[in-house]
């Protein structure tokens, strides 16, 4: 009596949960928001932020499934001019400027690995440095999107990871909110002598020094009417220049990849949680149904002609169940299949964009970089005049 | 005034006399070098008298007196041992003439005039003086032999004789400067060209539209919900000057054109914007940033 009364329960007990079992998702609504400084920092001690090119985290050739390097590489490029975007407007820094491969010097460098990217997830490995070669912190910043960042009903969408950039930028502000205003003056100084011997290492030579640590620090300051040094002013202004030239290519790389890729997130987005979801009732479902089915058969050796009856019943619905999650993973090829259609095809549409950037900043860099030159040789050529001697060989 | 004519004229040439013995102790490689350049502030003969004194040394070899030019920075290429060997069309009319007036001084003063007389002695007056600066510089410097720089009187910057050698050190950094900022303009050129590839490569493309969601940072905690009215332009944002220690912002601030306000609602990018065209001397770089800063404003 008791051996029935537990088999009816536990075949009740299946079939409901088996009927009603779907899988919830609880998102939350709150996101970080950009912090800013109570107080406008002076100029002077405002620091200049340089982003790298983030690494894509994937080889060019990888087959991973769910993983497409071509987006990688463009999103390699999108990022961290979101990222400067969101920090520029907290009023925190100085300029902050997406430079690829460290062409100019900054206060402030700020390189990121992309672990993780798919239309829901986002996974970030940053770390920051200044100029000195002091690493601030490295640390990984992961995300989810809400599904309104996709709601194409919402009259004005914003980045669906835009708490993570906030983030990012916020916690390098708490870094910096720590330092006194000789770190920072120092910094900076540091920068400009980095700047200065890069371009005339025969003037500037003996302006810094480099600890046990691979640190920079100043041994000696420079003098205020140096001609050299207004030389090298010139030339930083050129310099900065180039760099604004350069974040007109990544602005209108960004301009031309973000609709496409907004599309395919939210497609991503959608057809990812759809497979999720029939990934998890196809499991539910066939486990709920075996069980089930098992029930039924040890009921058939009761006695009782109810409990027979009721595992007939019990193995009917479980066969059911069985076949119902079946047929859910078979749903749920479709969307798999669909992830893949999609993707390949944002592949390639990003692919001529990504080289068309690269092109165009390699071509303006390898000018910018053979005119650099020009002027490092006069440089030397003016200082030998100046000073009447013949200036040592610059060490690499 | 016979007598005196004649008196002056035994007395002269008994200075030549003298200057002539004198030549002939200094020793003939002497007078390459000192073709070049007459010493500063020595005056030059005319070429038929320094002519006519190079044939009276013809005894100590001719090459001094034939590359005593006029005395009046003759090439050194001038000198040589052969009778008329120069190089030059001015050298060799200079050499011709000195040694047709040297054949014509060379036999005997007879015929000559009074002044003719006495040019030809200052002429040898003059050389024998150039000799003995020269003599003087190789006892002093062991380097004058060969040292045929340039009639113009420029040294070179081995020589040490400071005061010429500085100008010229002068003179070589001012032209380096000025080949720097004719390539400093080039470069600007180009930035500028590349701009404007990018901003009609843009406009051909009709992309736009922007992210919001950063919201504006004017210094305050902000809602970054998305509200924010997607931008249509990205600006260009201006860099900051360099800041050297020691190293004054700025003050040469252009005033800001009177249809853009005093900036008082400005937010961040605006304020950089006003900024950096207010602080920027190109005037054509300042009217485009005043141009974005309106963009800016007139979609903000």
């Amino acid at each position: 009596m008791i051996k029935q009364h537990y088999l009816y329960s536990l075949l009740l007990f299946i079939l409901v949960t088996t009927a009603g079992c779907n899988s919830t998702t609880v998102r939350s609504t709150e996101r970080e928001k950009i912090a800013a400084q109570p107080v406008q920092i002076p100029e002077n001690l405002l620091l200049d932020v340089g982003i790298g090119i983030f690494n894509p985290g994937v080889d060019a050739l990888s087959s991973e499934p769910g993983v497409y390097p071509k987006i990688r590489e463009a999103e390699a490029r999108f990022m961290p001019y979101i990222l400067m975007e969101t920090m520029q407007n907290s009023g925190s820094w100085g300029i902050v400027r997406v430079i690829p491969q460290r062409q100019s010097e900054m206060d402030l460098w700020v390189n990121a690995e992309i672990l993780r990217s798919d239309g829901e997830n986002l996974h970030l490995l940053v770390r920051v440095q200044d100029s000195s070669g002091k690493i601030w912190y490295t640390k990984k910043y992961t995300d989810k999107a809400s599904k309104y960042s996709y709601d194409t009903s919402l009259p004005n969408r914003t980045e669906p990871f835009q708490a993570l950039y906030n983030q990012i930028s916020n916690d390098m502000l708490l870094h910096y909110q720590q330092l006194d205003a000789n770190e920072i003056a120092s910094i900076r100084l540091i920068t400009e002598l980095k700047f200065a011997k890069a371009f005339s290492a025969e003037a500037f030579s003996e302006h810094l020094g480099i600890d046990k640590k691979g640190r920079y620090f100043i041994t000696r300051l420079p003098a205020d009417d140096d001609p050299i040094l207004q030389r090298v002013k010139q030339i930083r202004e050129r310099d900065y220049m180039f760099v604004d030239t350069l974040q007109e290519y990544y602005a209108s790389f960004a301009r031309q990849m973000q609709e496409p890729y907004l599309e395919w997130r939210r497609a991503y987005y959608e057809e990812n949680k759809a497979l999720q979801e029939v990934k998890s009732q196809s499991r539910n479902r066939i486990i709920g149904g075996a069980i089930a089915v098992l029930a039924g058969i040890l009921a058939q050796g009761v006695d009782s002609r109810t409990a027979r009856t009721a595992g007939a019943v019990g193995i009917g619905a479980g066969a059911t169940a069985v076949m119902s999650g079946l047929n859910k993973r078979e749903e749920a090829k479709v969307h798999a299949e669909a992830l893949e259609e999609i993707s390949a095809s944002m592949d390639a549409e990003m692919e001529p964009h990504t080289m068309k950037l690269e092109d165009r900043t390699v071509t303006l860099s390898g000018s910018v970089n053979e005119q650099y030159g020009q002027w490092r040789q006069l440089l030397k050529d003016i200082y030998e005049a100046e000073t009447g001697q013949i200036a040592p060989s610059p060490q690499s | 005034m016979k007598t005196f004519i004649s008196t002056l004229r035994q007395l002269l040439a008994y200075c030549l006399l003298v200057l002539t013995a004198a030549c002939n102790t200094v020793p003939s490689s002497s007078s390459s070098s000192s073709s070049g350049s007459p010493p500063p502030g020595s005056s030059s003969s005319g070429s038929s008298s320094s002519s006519s004194s190079s044939s009276s040394s013809s005894g100590s070899g001719q090459s001094s007196s034939s590359s005593q030019g006029a005395g009046a920075g003759q090439s050194s290429s001038q000198q040589g041992s052969q009778p008329g060997s120069q190089t030059g069309s001015e050298a060799g009319a200079e050499s011709g003439q000195a040694q047709s007036s040297g054949e014509q001084s060379g036999g005997n003063q007879d015929g000559k005039s009074d002044d003719e007389i006495l040019a030809d002695a200052l002429g040898e007056f003059e050389k024998g003086r150039n000799a003995g600066n020269q003599a003087a510089e190789e006892d002093g410097q062991g380097s004058g032999a060969g040292q045929t720089a340039g009639a113009n009187g420029r040294t070179t910057a081995g020589t040490g004789s400071g005061g010429q050698s500085a100008m010229t050190d002068e003179e070589k950094a001012r032209i380096l400067d000025a080949q720097l900022s004719g390539k400093f303009a080039k470069f600007d050129d180009l930035m500028l060209g590349e701009r404007d590839k990018i901003s009609k490569s843009d406009n051909e493309s009709g992309s736009g539209g922007g992210y919001g969601g950063s919201g504006d940072g004017d210094g305050e905690g902000y809602d970054d919900d998305p509200l924010q009215t997607a931008m249509a332009d990205q600006q260009p944002l201006p860099a900051r000057g360099s800041g050297f220690p020691g190293d004054k912002i700025r003050d040469d601030i252009s005033p800001a054109p009177g249809d853009v306000g005093d900036g008082q609602d400005d937010d961040i990018i605006a304020r950089q914007l006003r900024e950096a065209a207010q602080k920027e001397k190109d005037p054509e770089l300042r009217a485009k940033l005043w141009d974005e800063y309106r963009k800016y404003k007139k979609g903000a």
